[in-house]
């Protein structure tokens, strides 16, 4: 049985078309990264899951229940972080907790749940109206591990979280993915789902235009790796016979070559220093998410972000 | 009882925000102020001086319970609570009903204990206290306060946001308050060409009076006190007093006006897009 999977999917909101005959399956226990460009339709895509909006065709499961018949079902067994939520400002942290673990007849602590998102006792007993963004976005992540859900549903899920907030929101899905529990979680920020998922879906203007792992996505783009290499001098050189470097360039004293896999760095570095010059720096990079991202929903060639790895 | 989380969550709300308790200050200033203000003026008995509990009643209540519930739902959709309430195991039914039972309790909560000080004041007064009546009436005022309450939700769940909402709510305070005295007269009008007189009236002129909750309210109460509107409709009604004049008929338009908004609102709740 899949954590979610749609079948046709389509949302219209007048002429406008947000989602688009979409299928998309995520596996029990999948950390999934949903991914595109603000207004691709990813917050649309969610808001069908939850039953928030109705689809105008095809149809949604979560966890093997319909989406709209079964809505009660399927919110008794997920958790989630809608986009564009707020929380109740008369009440406290904790009973924020509280009335969560009511309603969904779980027996949490609210302590333990505290401090697995980050807040601390004290803040727990003020009210949520003079809470940070970032304050909010992690007690809303408490209120959705209420009940041990078997699938998170997280829409932009470290907007407003500052560097420190994001890794520990990646630790806590990370966590709950060894626990068995299915995330799927939506980003335009692309350096935190490439991080934590196993497999990412792209989605472009109301359509899904790739889904894969992202080693996967990367070897479908010829995206090995690059590698630059600093030199005192620069040989006149000829890498075409040098096997699994696909491109060469030089710039002052660097070179830097585009290579088909990890397995021609050695051969490539060889054939540098087979020439009679010292090399004084090896940079490499993977082509990054970024890259791909940009290439799927750009429709252009691929802006090479770099990502600087110690060689 | 998914339903009782919401409801009993709105309650605390409402106790923990001190409306509740401002409302209920509110009824017993105007319940037990007008029994007090009557006695001053005229001669009354006990039984008579409960009649007059219906006029505090029909002004203060409507515009108290559409404050209190006119927000219940399209707040939550405007700031976006309402995707953490909907996220968890509550379907929309929940939530209307929820919301509905909630702050109809606070209206009625601030009604019967309103009722309850001005039995103290009844009994000051005349020494006594027509129980059954009086239990009866406060009844009977719950349930109005409750229709009011209904056709808030119904509003608030019909509508995307405050400003909507309020000016539904507002729309609605103004035609039951004001505008509905002059319907019946404007219908008139526009079959017999004249204004009304002292003379007879036909049957529908009284319906069309009745059909406001207000009136439906008023009218009810002759069930089991002594006189009311309906006392001086039958008198002024042309021939026979048709079935939908009698006083158990206004009860019955003011139950449908608790069923039909409340309805109608969750009708267009159930389809909504909550973006």
């Amino acid at each position: 049985m899949a954590a979610i999977e749609t079948r046709s999917l389509t949302k219209r909101f007048g002429d406008v078309v947000a989602v688009r005959d979409l299928d998309l399956t995520v596996e029990e226990g999948e950390v999934y990264g949903f991914l595109g460009p603000n207004g691709a339709g990813k917050s649309t895509t969610i808001n069908l899951l939850l039953d928030f909006m109705r689809p105008s065709e095809g149809s949604a499961t979560v966890l093997g229940h319909d989406a709209q018949a079964e809505s009660r079902t399927v919110r008794e067994r997920i958790g989630i972080l809608p986009e564009g939520f707020s929380l109740y400002d008369r009440l406290t942290g904790r009973e924020h907790l509280s009335f969560t673990v009511d309603a969904k007849d779980a027996d949490d602590d609210p302590d333990a749940l505290l401090e697995q998102v980050g807040l601390s006792a004290e803040d727990a007993e003020r009210r949520v109206g003079g809470y940070s963004k970032g304050m909010t976005q992690r007690l809303a992540l408490g209120c959705a591990l209420v009940g041990d859900p078997d699938l998170l549903i997280l829409d932009e899920p470290s907007s407003g979280l500052d560097p420190n907030g994001v890794s520990e929101m990646r630790d806590i899905i990370r966590s709950q993915a060894d626990r068995g529990t299915a995330v799927f979680f939506s980003s335009h920020i692309l350096s935190q789902v490439e991080a934590v998922c196993d497999r990412v879906a792209i989605m472009q203007a109301g359509e899904l235009v790739a889904v894969d792992t992202i080693d996967g996505l990367r070897q479908a783009n010829g995206g090995g790796a690059r590698m630059t290499l600093t030199v005192d001098a620069v040989p006149d050189l000829d890498f075409t016979d040098v096997p699994g470097v696909t491109d060469a360039t030089v710039d002052g004293n660097r070179i830097t070559l585009s290579l088909a896999d990890d397995g021609a760095k050695a051969p490539a570095i060889n054939h540098v220093e087979n020439a009679g010059v010292r090399l004084t720096d090896i940079e490499t990079s993977e082509s990054s998410l970024e890259d791909l991202f940009t290439t799927y929903t750009s429709g252009s060639d691929a802006r090479r972000v770099e990502e600087e790895v110690d060689a | 009882m998914s339903w009782s989380v919401v409801a009993r969550k709105d309650f605390e709300d409402a106790a923990r925000s001190k409306m509740l308790w401002a409302i209920t200050a509110l009824f017993v200033v105007f319940t037990a102020g007008t029994v007090y203000a009557f006695d001053r003026i005229m001669e009354q008995t006990a039984t008579t001086a409960l009649q007059t509990l219906t006029l505090p009643a029909g002004l203060v209540i409507p515009i108290t319970a559409l404050v209190v519930a006119y927000l219940a739902i399209a707040g939550e959709r405007e700031t976006g609570s309402i995707k953490l309430l909907l996220g968890l195991p509550h379907t929309r039914r929940d939530v209307m009903v929820g919301k509905l039972v909630g702050r109809a309790g606070t209206v009625v909560v601030a009604t019967v204990v309103a009722f309850a000080v001005t039995t103290a004041v009844l009994v000051g007064l005349y020494g006594t206290v027509p129980l059954v009546e009086y239990l009866l009436l406060t009844l009977l005022t719950a349930l109005f306060s409750a229709v009011f309450v209904g056709i808030a939700v119904g509003i608030s769940a019909a509508t995307a946001t405050r400003s909507r909402a309020m000016a539904a709510a507002v729309g609605v305070f103004v035609v039951f308050q004001i505008l509905w005295d002059y319907v019946p007269m404007g219908i008139y009008y526009l079959i017999e060409g004249s204004i009304p007189t002292g003379g007879p009236l036909p049957p529908w002129y009284f319906l069309a009076v009745i059909l406001n909750p207000k009136n439906a309210y008023s009218t009810a109460s002759a069930l089991f006190l002594p006189e009311s509107l309906t006392g001086s409709m039958a008198e002024r009604v042309a021939g026979e007093v048709p079935f939908y004049l009698q006083d158990w008929f206004a009860l019955g338009i003011l139950i449908a006006w608790l069923v039909v908004p409340v309805a109608l609102g969750y009708v267009r709740f159930e389809r909504a897009d909550l973006g």
